[in-house]
């Protein structure tokens, strides 16, 4: 039978935690007994090593670049929310529709669960009045079926930032009313919806959570539910990790994790 | 007499900023920007990277601020966000370390190079660890956290920490060449069941 000794990991293992499995073996092995010695005694230098490494400074300009950052979220958000303010009051029915899924996707964003949007009139039942409303995200169904030259993505922009692209949504459905098979819009979520999953909280945290790769949960600045390429698609607009830029993701009805269902990314200037 | 804690401040920081105060997120960031930057460039390297991915951390988290439950401390949860924004850095680029390192102008150019060299080996094996094994070792024994705090910043039992570290240390000590090459003479036999469970990086086999 040939003899079985511990592996580098088994070793360390052994030194870290101790298991009764190994420490049978090693009664009985005068090999791993003196490897374990010889690797007990290499952590010393190894530290050493580690505590010698010179740390790199930052870069100088890195404190007023955070600050910068930070302020052109806060100030970017204000705005935009304000306008959307103003937008809903002079459009009640988009309020009723918008307002719970907004605060519910910032719930979202802060992992918390159990709130469910059901045709737009369930209430969130969490503590989600926390969600600061300048993060807010807007949310629209514009109608529109972007393409992948990215153009009419990247003219609507604006207008799904700043929360105007309502007004688009009551345009395309009333010039297309082919599309939703009548001639007035209609409920926003119709129950037909193939992007239905996605106006969910926990549909939409999965989507998000499958495109930042589980990173930090990310607030998206805007969503519109449209089409891409004549498919049912909804575009995501998360802010970048560089300045003065969004990234814009449009996603396939099945978005959620593991696979985000990705049908087209741009990195595009954020609207002054 | 009242003595503050570090923490009492943070969360004083926070919640000025869910009240609307402009300055309190920058403030609690600058309180905190030098250990960020410190995980973030041991973690990844790279200069450049490791600035984005603090600045990264710096908007998740004043996104998520008002998801903090204070359950855990301010700083812990920072960490965790900076880990995050890192190891996603990692995981999307396949980030290739460099070590910049501060020039010495008058000290001996044998011994700059000599320090230069054996940090750059140093950081070139932390590169090359498994990225659980690297962050473990970047906050416990780079940034000397202890390690029921690194088990609370990456959301794991202490026992898996400290597994983690002692495992890294070993692979270094290989790398670093205080220990003898294991291929040989520490492989486990192919067939041998512990050899695969006792593997995370796939080096000695």
């Amino acid at each position: 039978m040939a003899e079985q000794h511990l592996d580098l990991d088994g070793l360390a293992d052994l030194l870290a935690v101790g298991t009764p499995e190994h420490d049978a073996h090693l009664q009985t092995c005068a090999t791993c007994r003196t490897r374990l010695a010889e690797l007990q005694a290499a952590f010393e230098p190894v530290s050493a090593s580690l505590a010698a490494l010179p740390l790199p400074p930052a870069p100088a300009d890195l404190d007023s670049r955070l600050s910068s950052a930070v302020d052109q979220l806060r100030t970017s958000a204000q705005p935009a929310a304000a306008k959307a303010s103003r937008a809903r009051e002079v459009r009640p029915a988009r309020k009723a529709s918008w307002m719970p899924l907004a605060v519910g996707l910032a719930t979202a964003a802060a992992l918390v669960t159990g709130v469910v949007l059901v045709n737009g009139k369930d209430k969130p039942t969490s503590d989600s009045g926390a969600a600061p409303e300048a993060a807010s995200p807007h949310a629209s169904s514009s109608g529109l079926s972007y393409g992948r030259d990215g153009k009419l993505l990247a003219a609507e922009l604006p207008a799904l930032l700043n929360g105007t692209a309502a007004v688009a949504a009551d345009k395309a459905l009333t010039s297309a009313p082919a599309r939703n098979g009548a001639q007035s819009p209609g409920p926003v979520v119709a129950a037909a919806d193939p992007l239905s999953r996605l106006h969910t909280t926990s549909g939409l945290a999965s989507c998000i959570t499958a495109l930042t790769e589980g990173g930090a949960a990310q607030l998206p600045l805007a969503l519109d539910y449209a089409s891409f390429e004549k498919q049912p698609a909804l575009v995501v607009v998360l802010a970048s990790s560089k300045a003065e830029k969004v990234d814009v993701f449009v996603v396939g009805a099945g978005c959620a994790q593991p696979d985000a269902q990705l049908l087209y990314f741009a990195r595009l200037p954020a609207p002054s | 007499m009242h003595v503050t804690e570090p923490d009492d401040e943070d969360r004083d920081l926070l919640r000025s900023h869910l009240a609307g105060d402009p300055q309190a997120f920058n403030q609690l960031v600058r309180r905190h920007r030098p250990r960020m930057w410190a995980v973030a460039i041991r973690t990844l390297g790279d200069p450049e990277e490791a600035a984005d991915a603090v600045q990264d951390a710096c908007l998740s988290a004043y996104r998520s601020a008002a998801g903090f439950r204070g359950e855990s401390r301010v700083t812990t949860w920072l960490h965790r966000i900076v880990v995050n924004a890192c190891l996603d850095r990692v995981r999307r680029r396949a980030v290739r370390p460099t070590v910049p390192l501060p020039e010495e102008p008058g000290a001996d150019p044998r011994d700059v190079l000599s320090e230069r060299e054996v940090a750059i080996a140093v950081q070139e094996a932390l590169a090359r660890l498994p990225e659980d094994q690297r962050v473990a070792i970047v906050l416990v024994d780079l940034e000397g956290m202890s390690i029921d705090e690194a088990a609370a910043v990456l959301q794991v039992p202490g026992g898996t920490v400290k597994s983690r570290c002692f495992r890294g240390r070993a692979r270094l000590a290989v790398s670093l060449g205080y220990l003898r090459n294991p291929d040989a003479p520490l492989v486990v036999t192919p067939e041998s069941p512990r050899s695969t469970r006792n593997r995370e990086g796939g080096r000695h086999g």
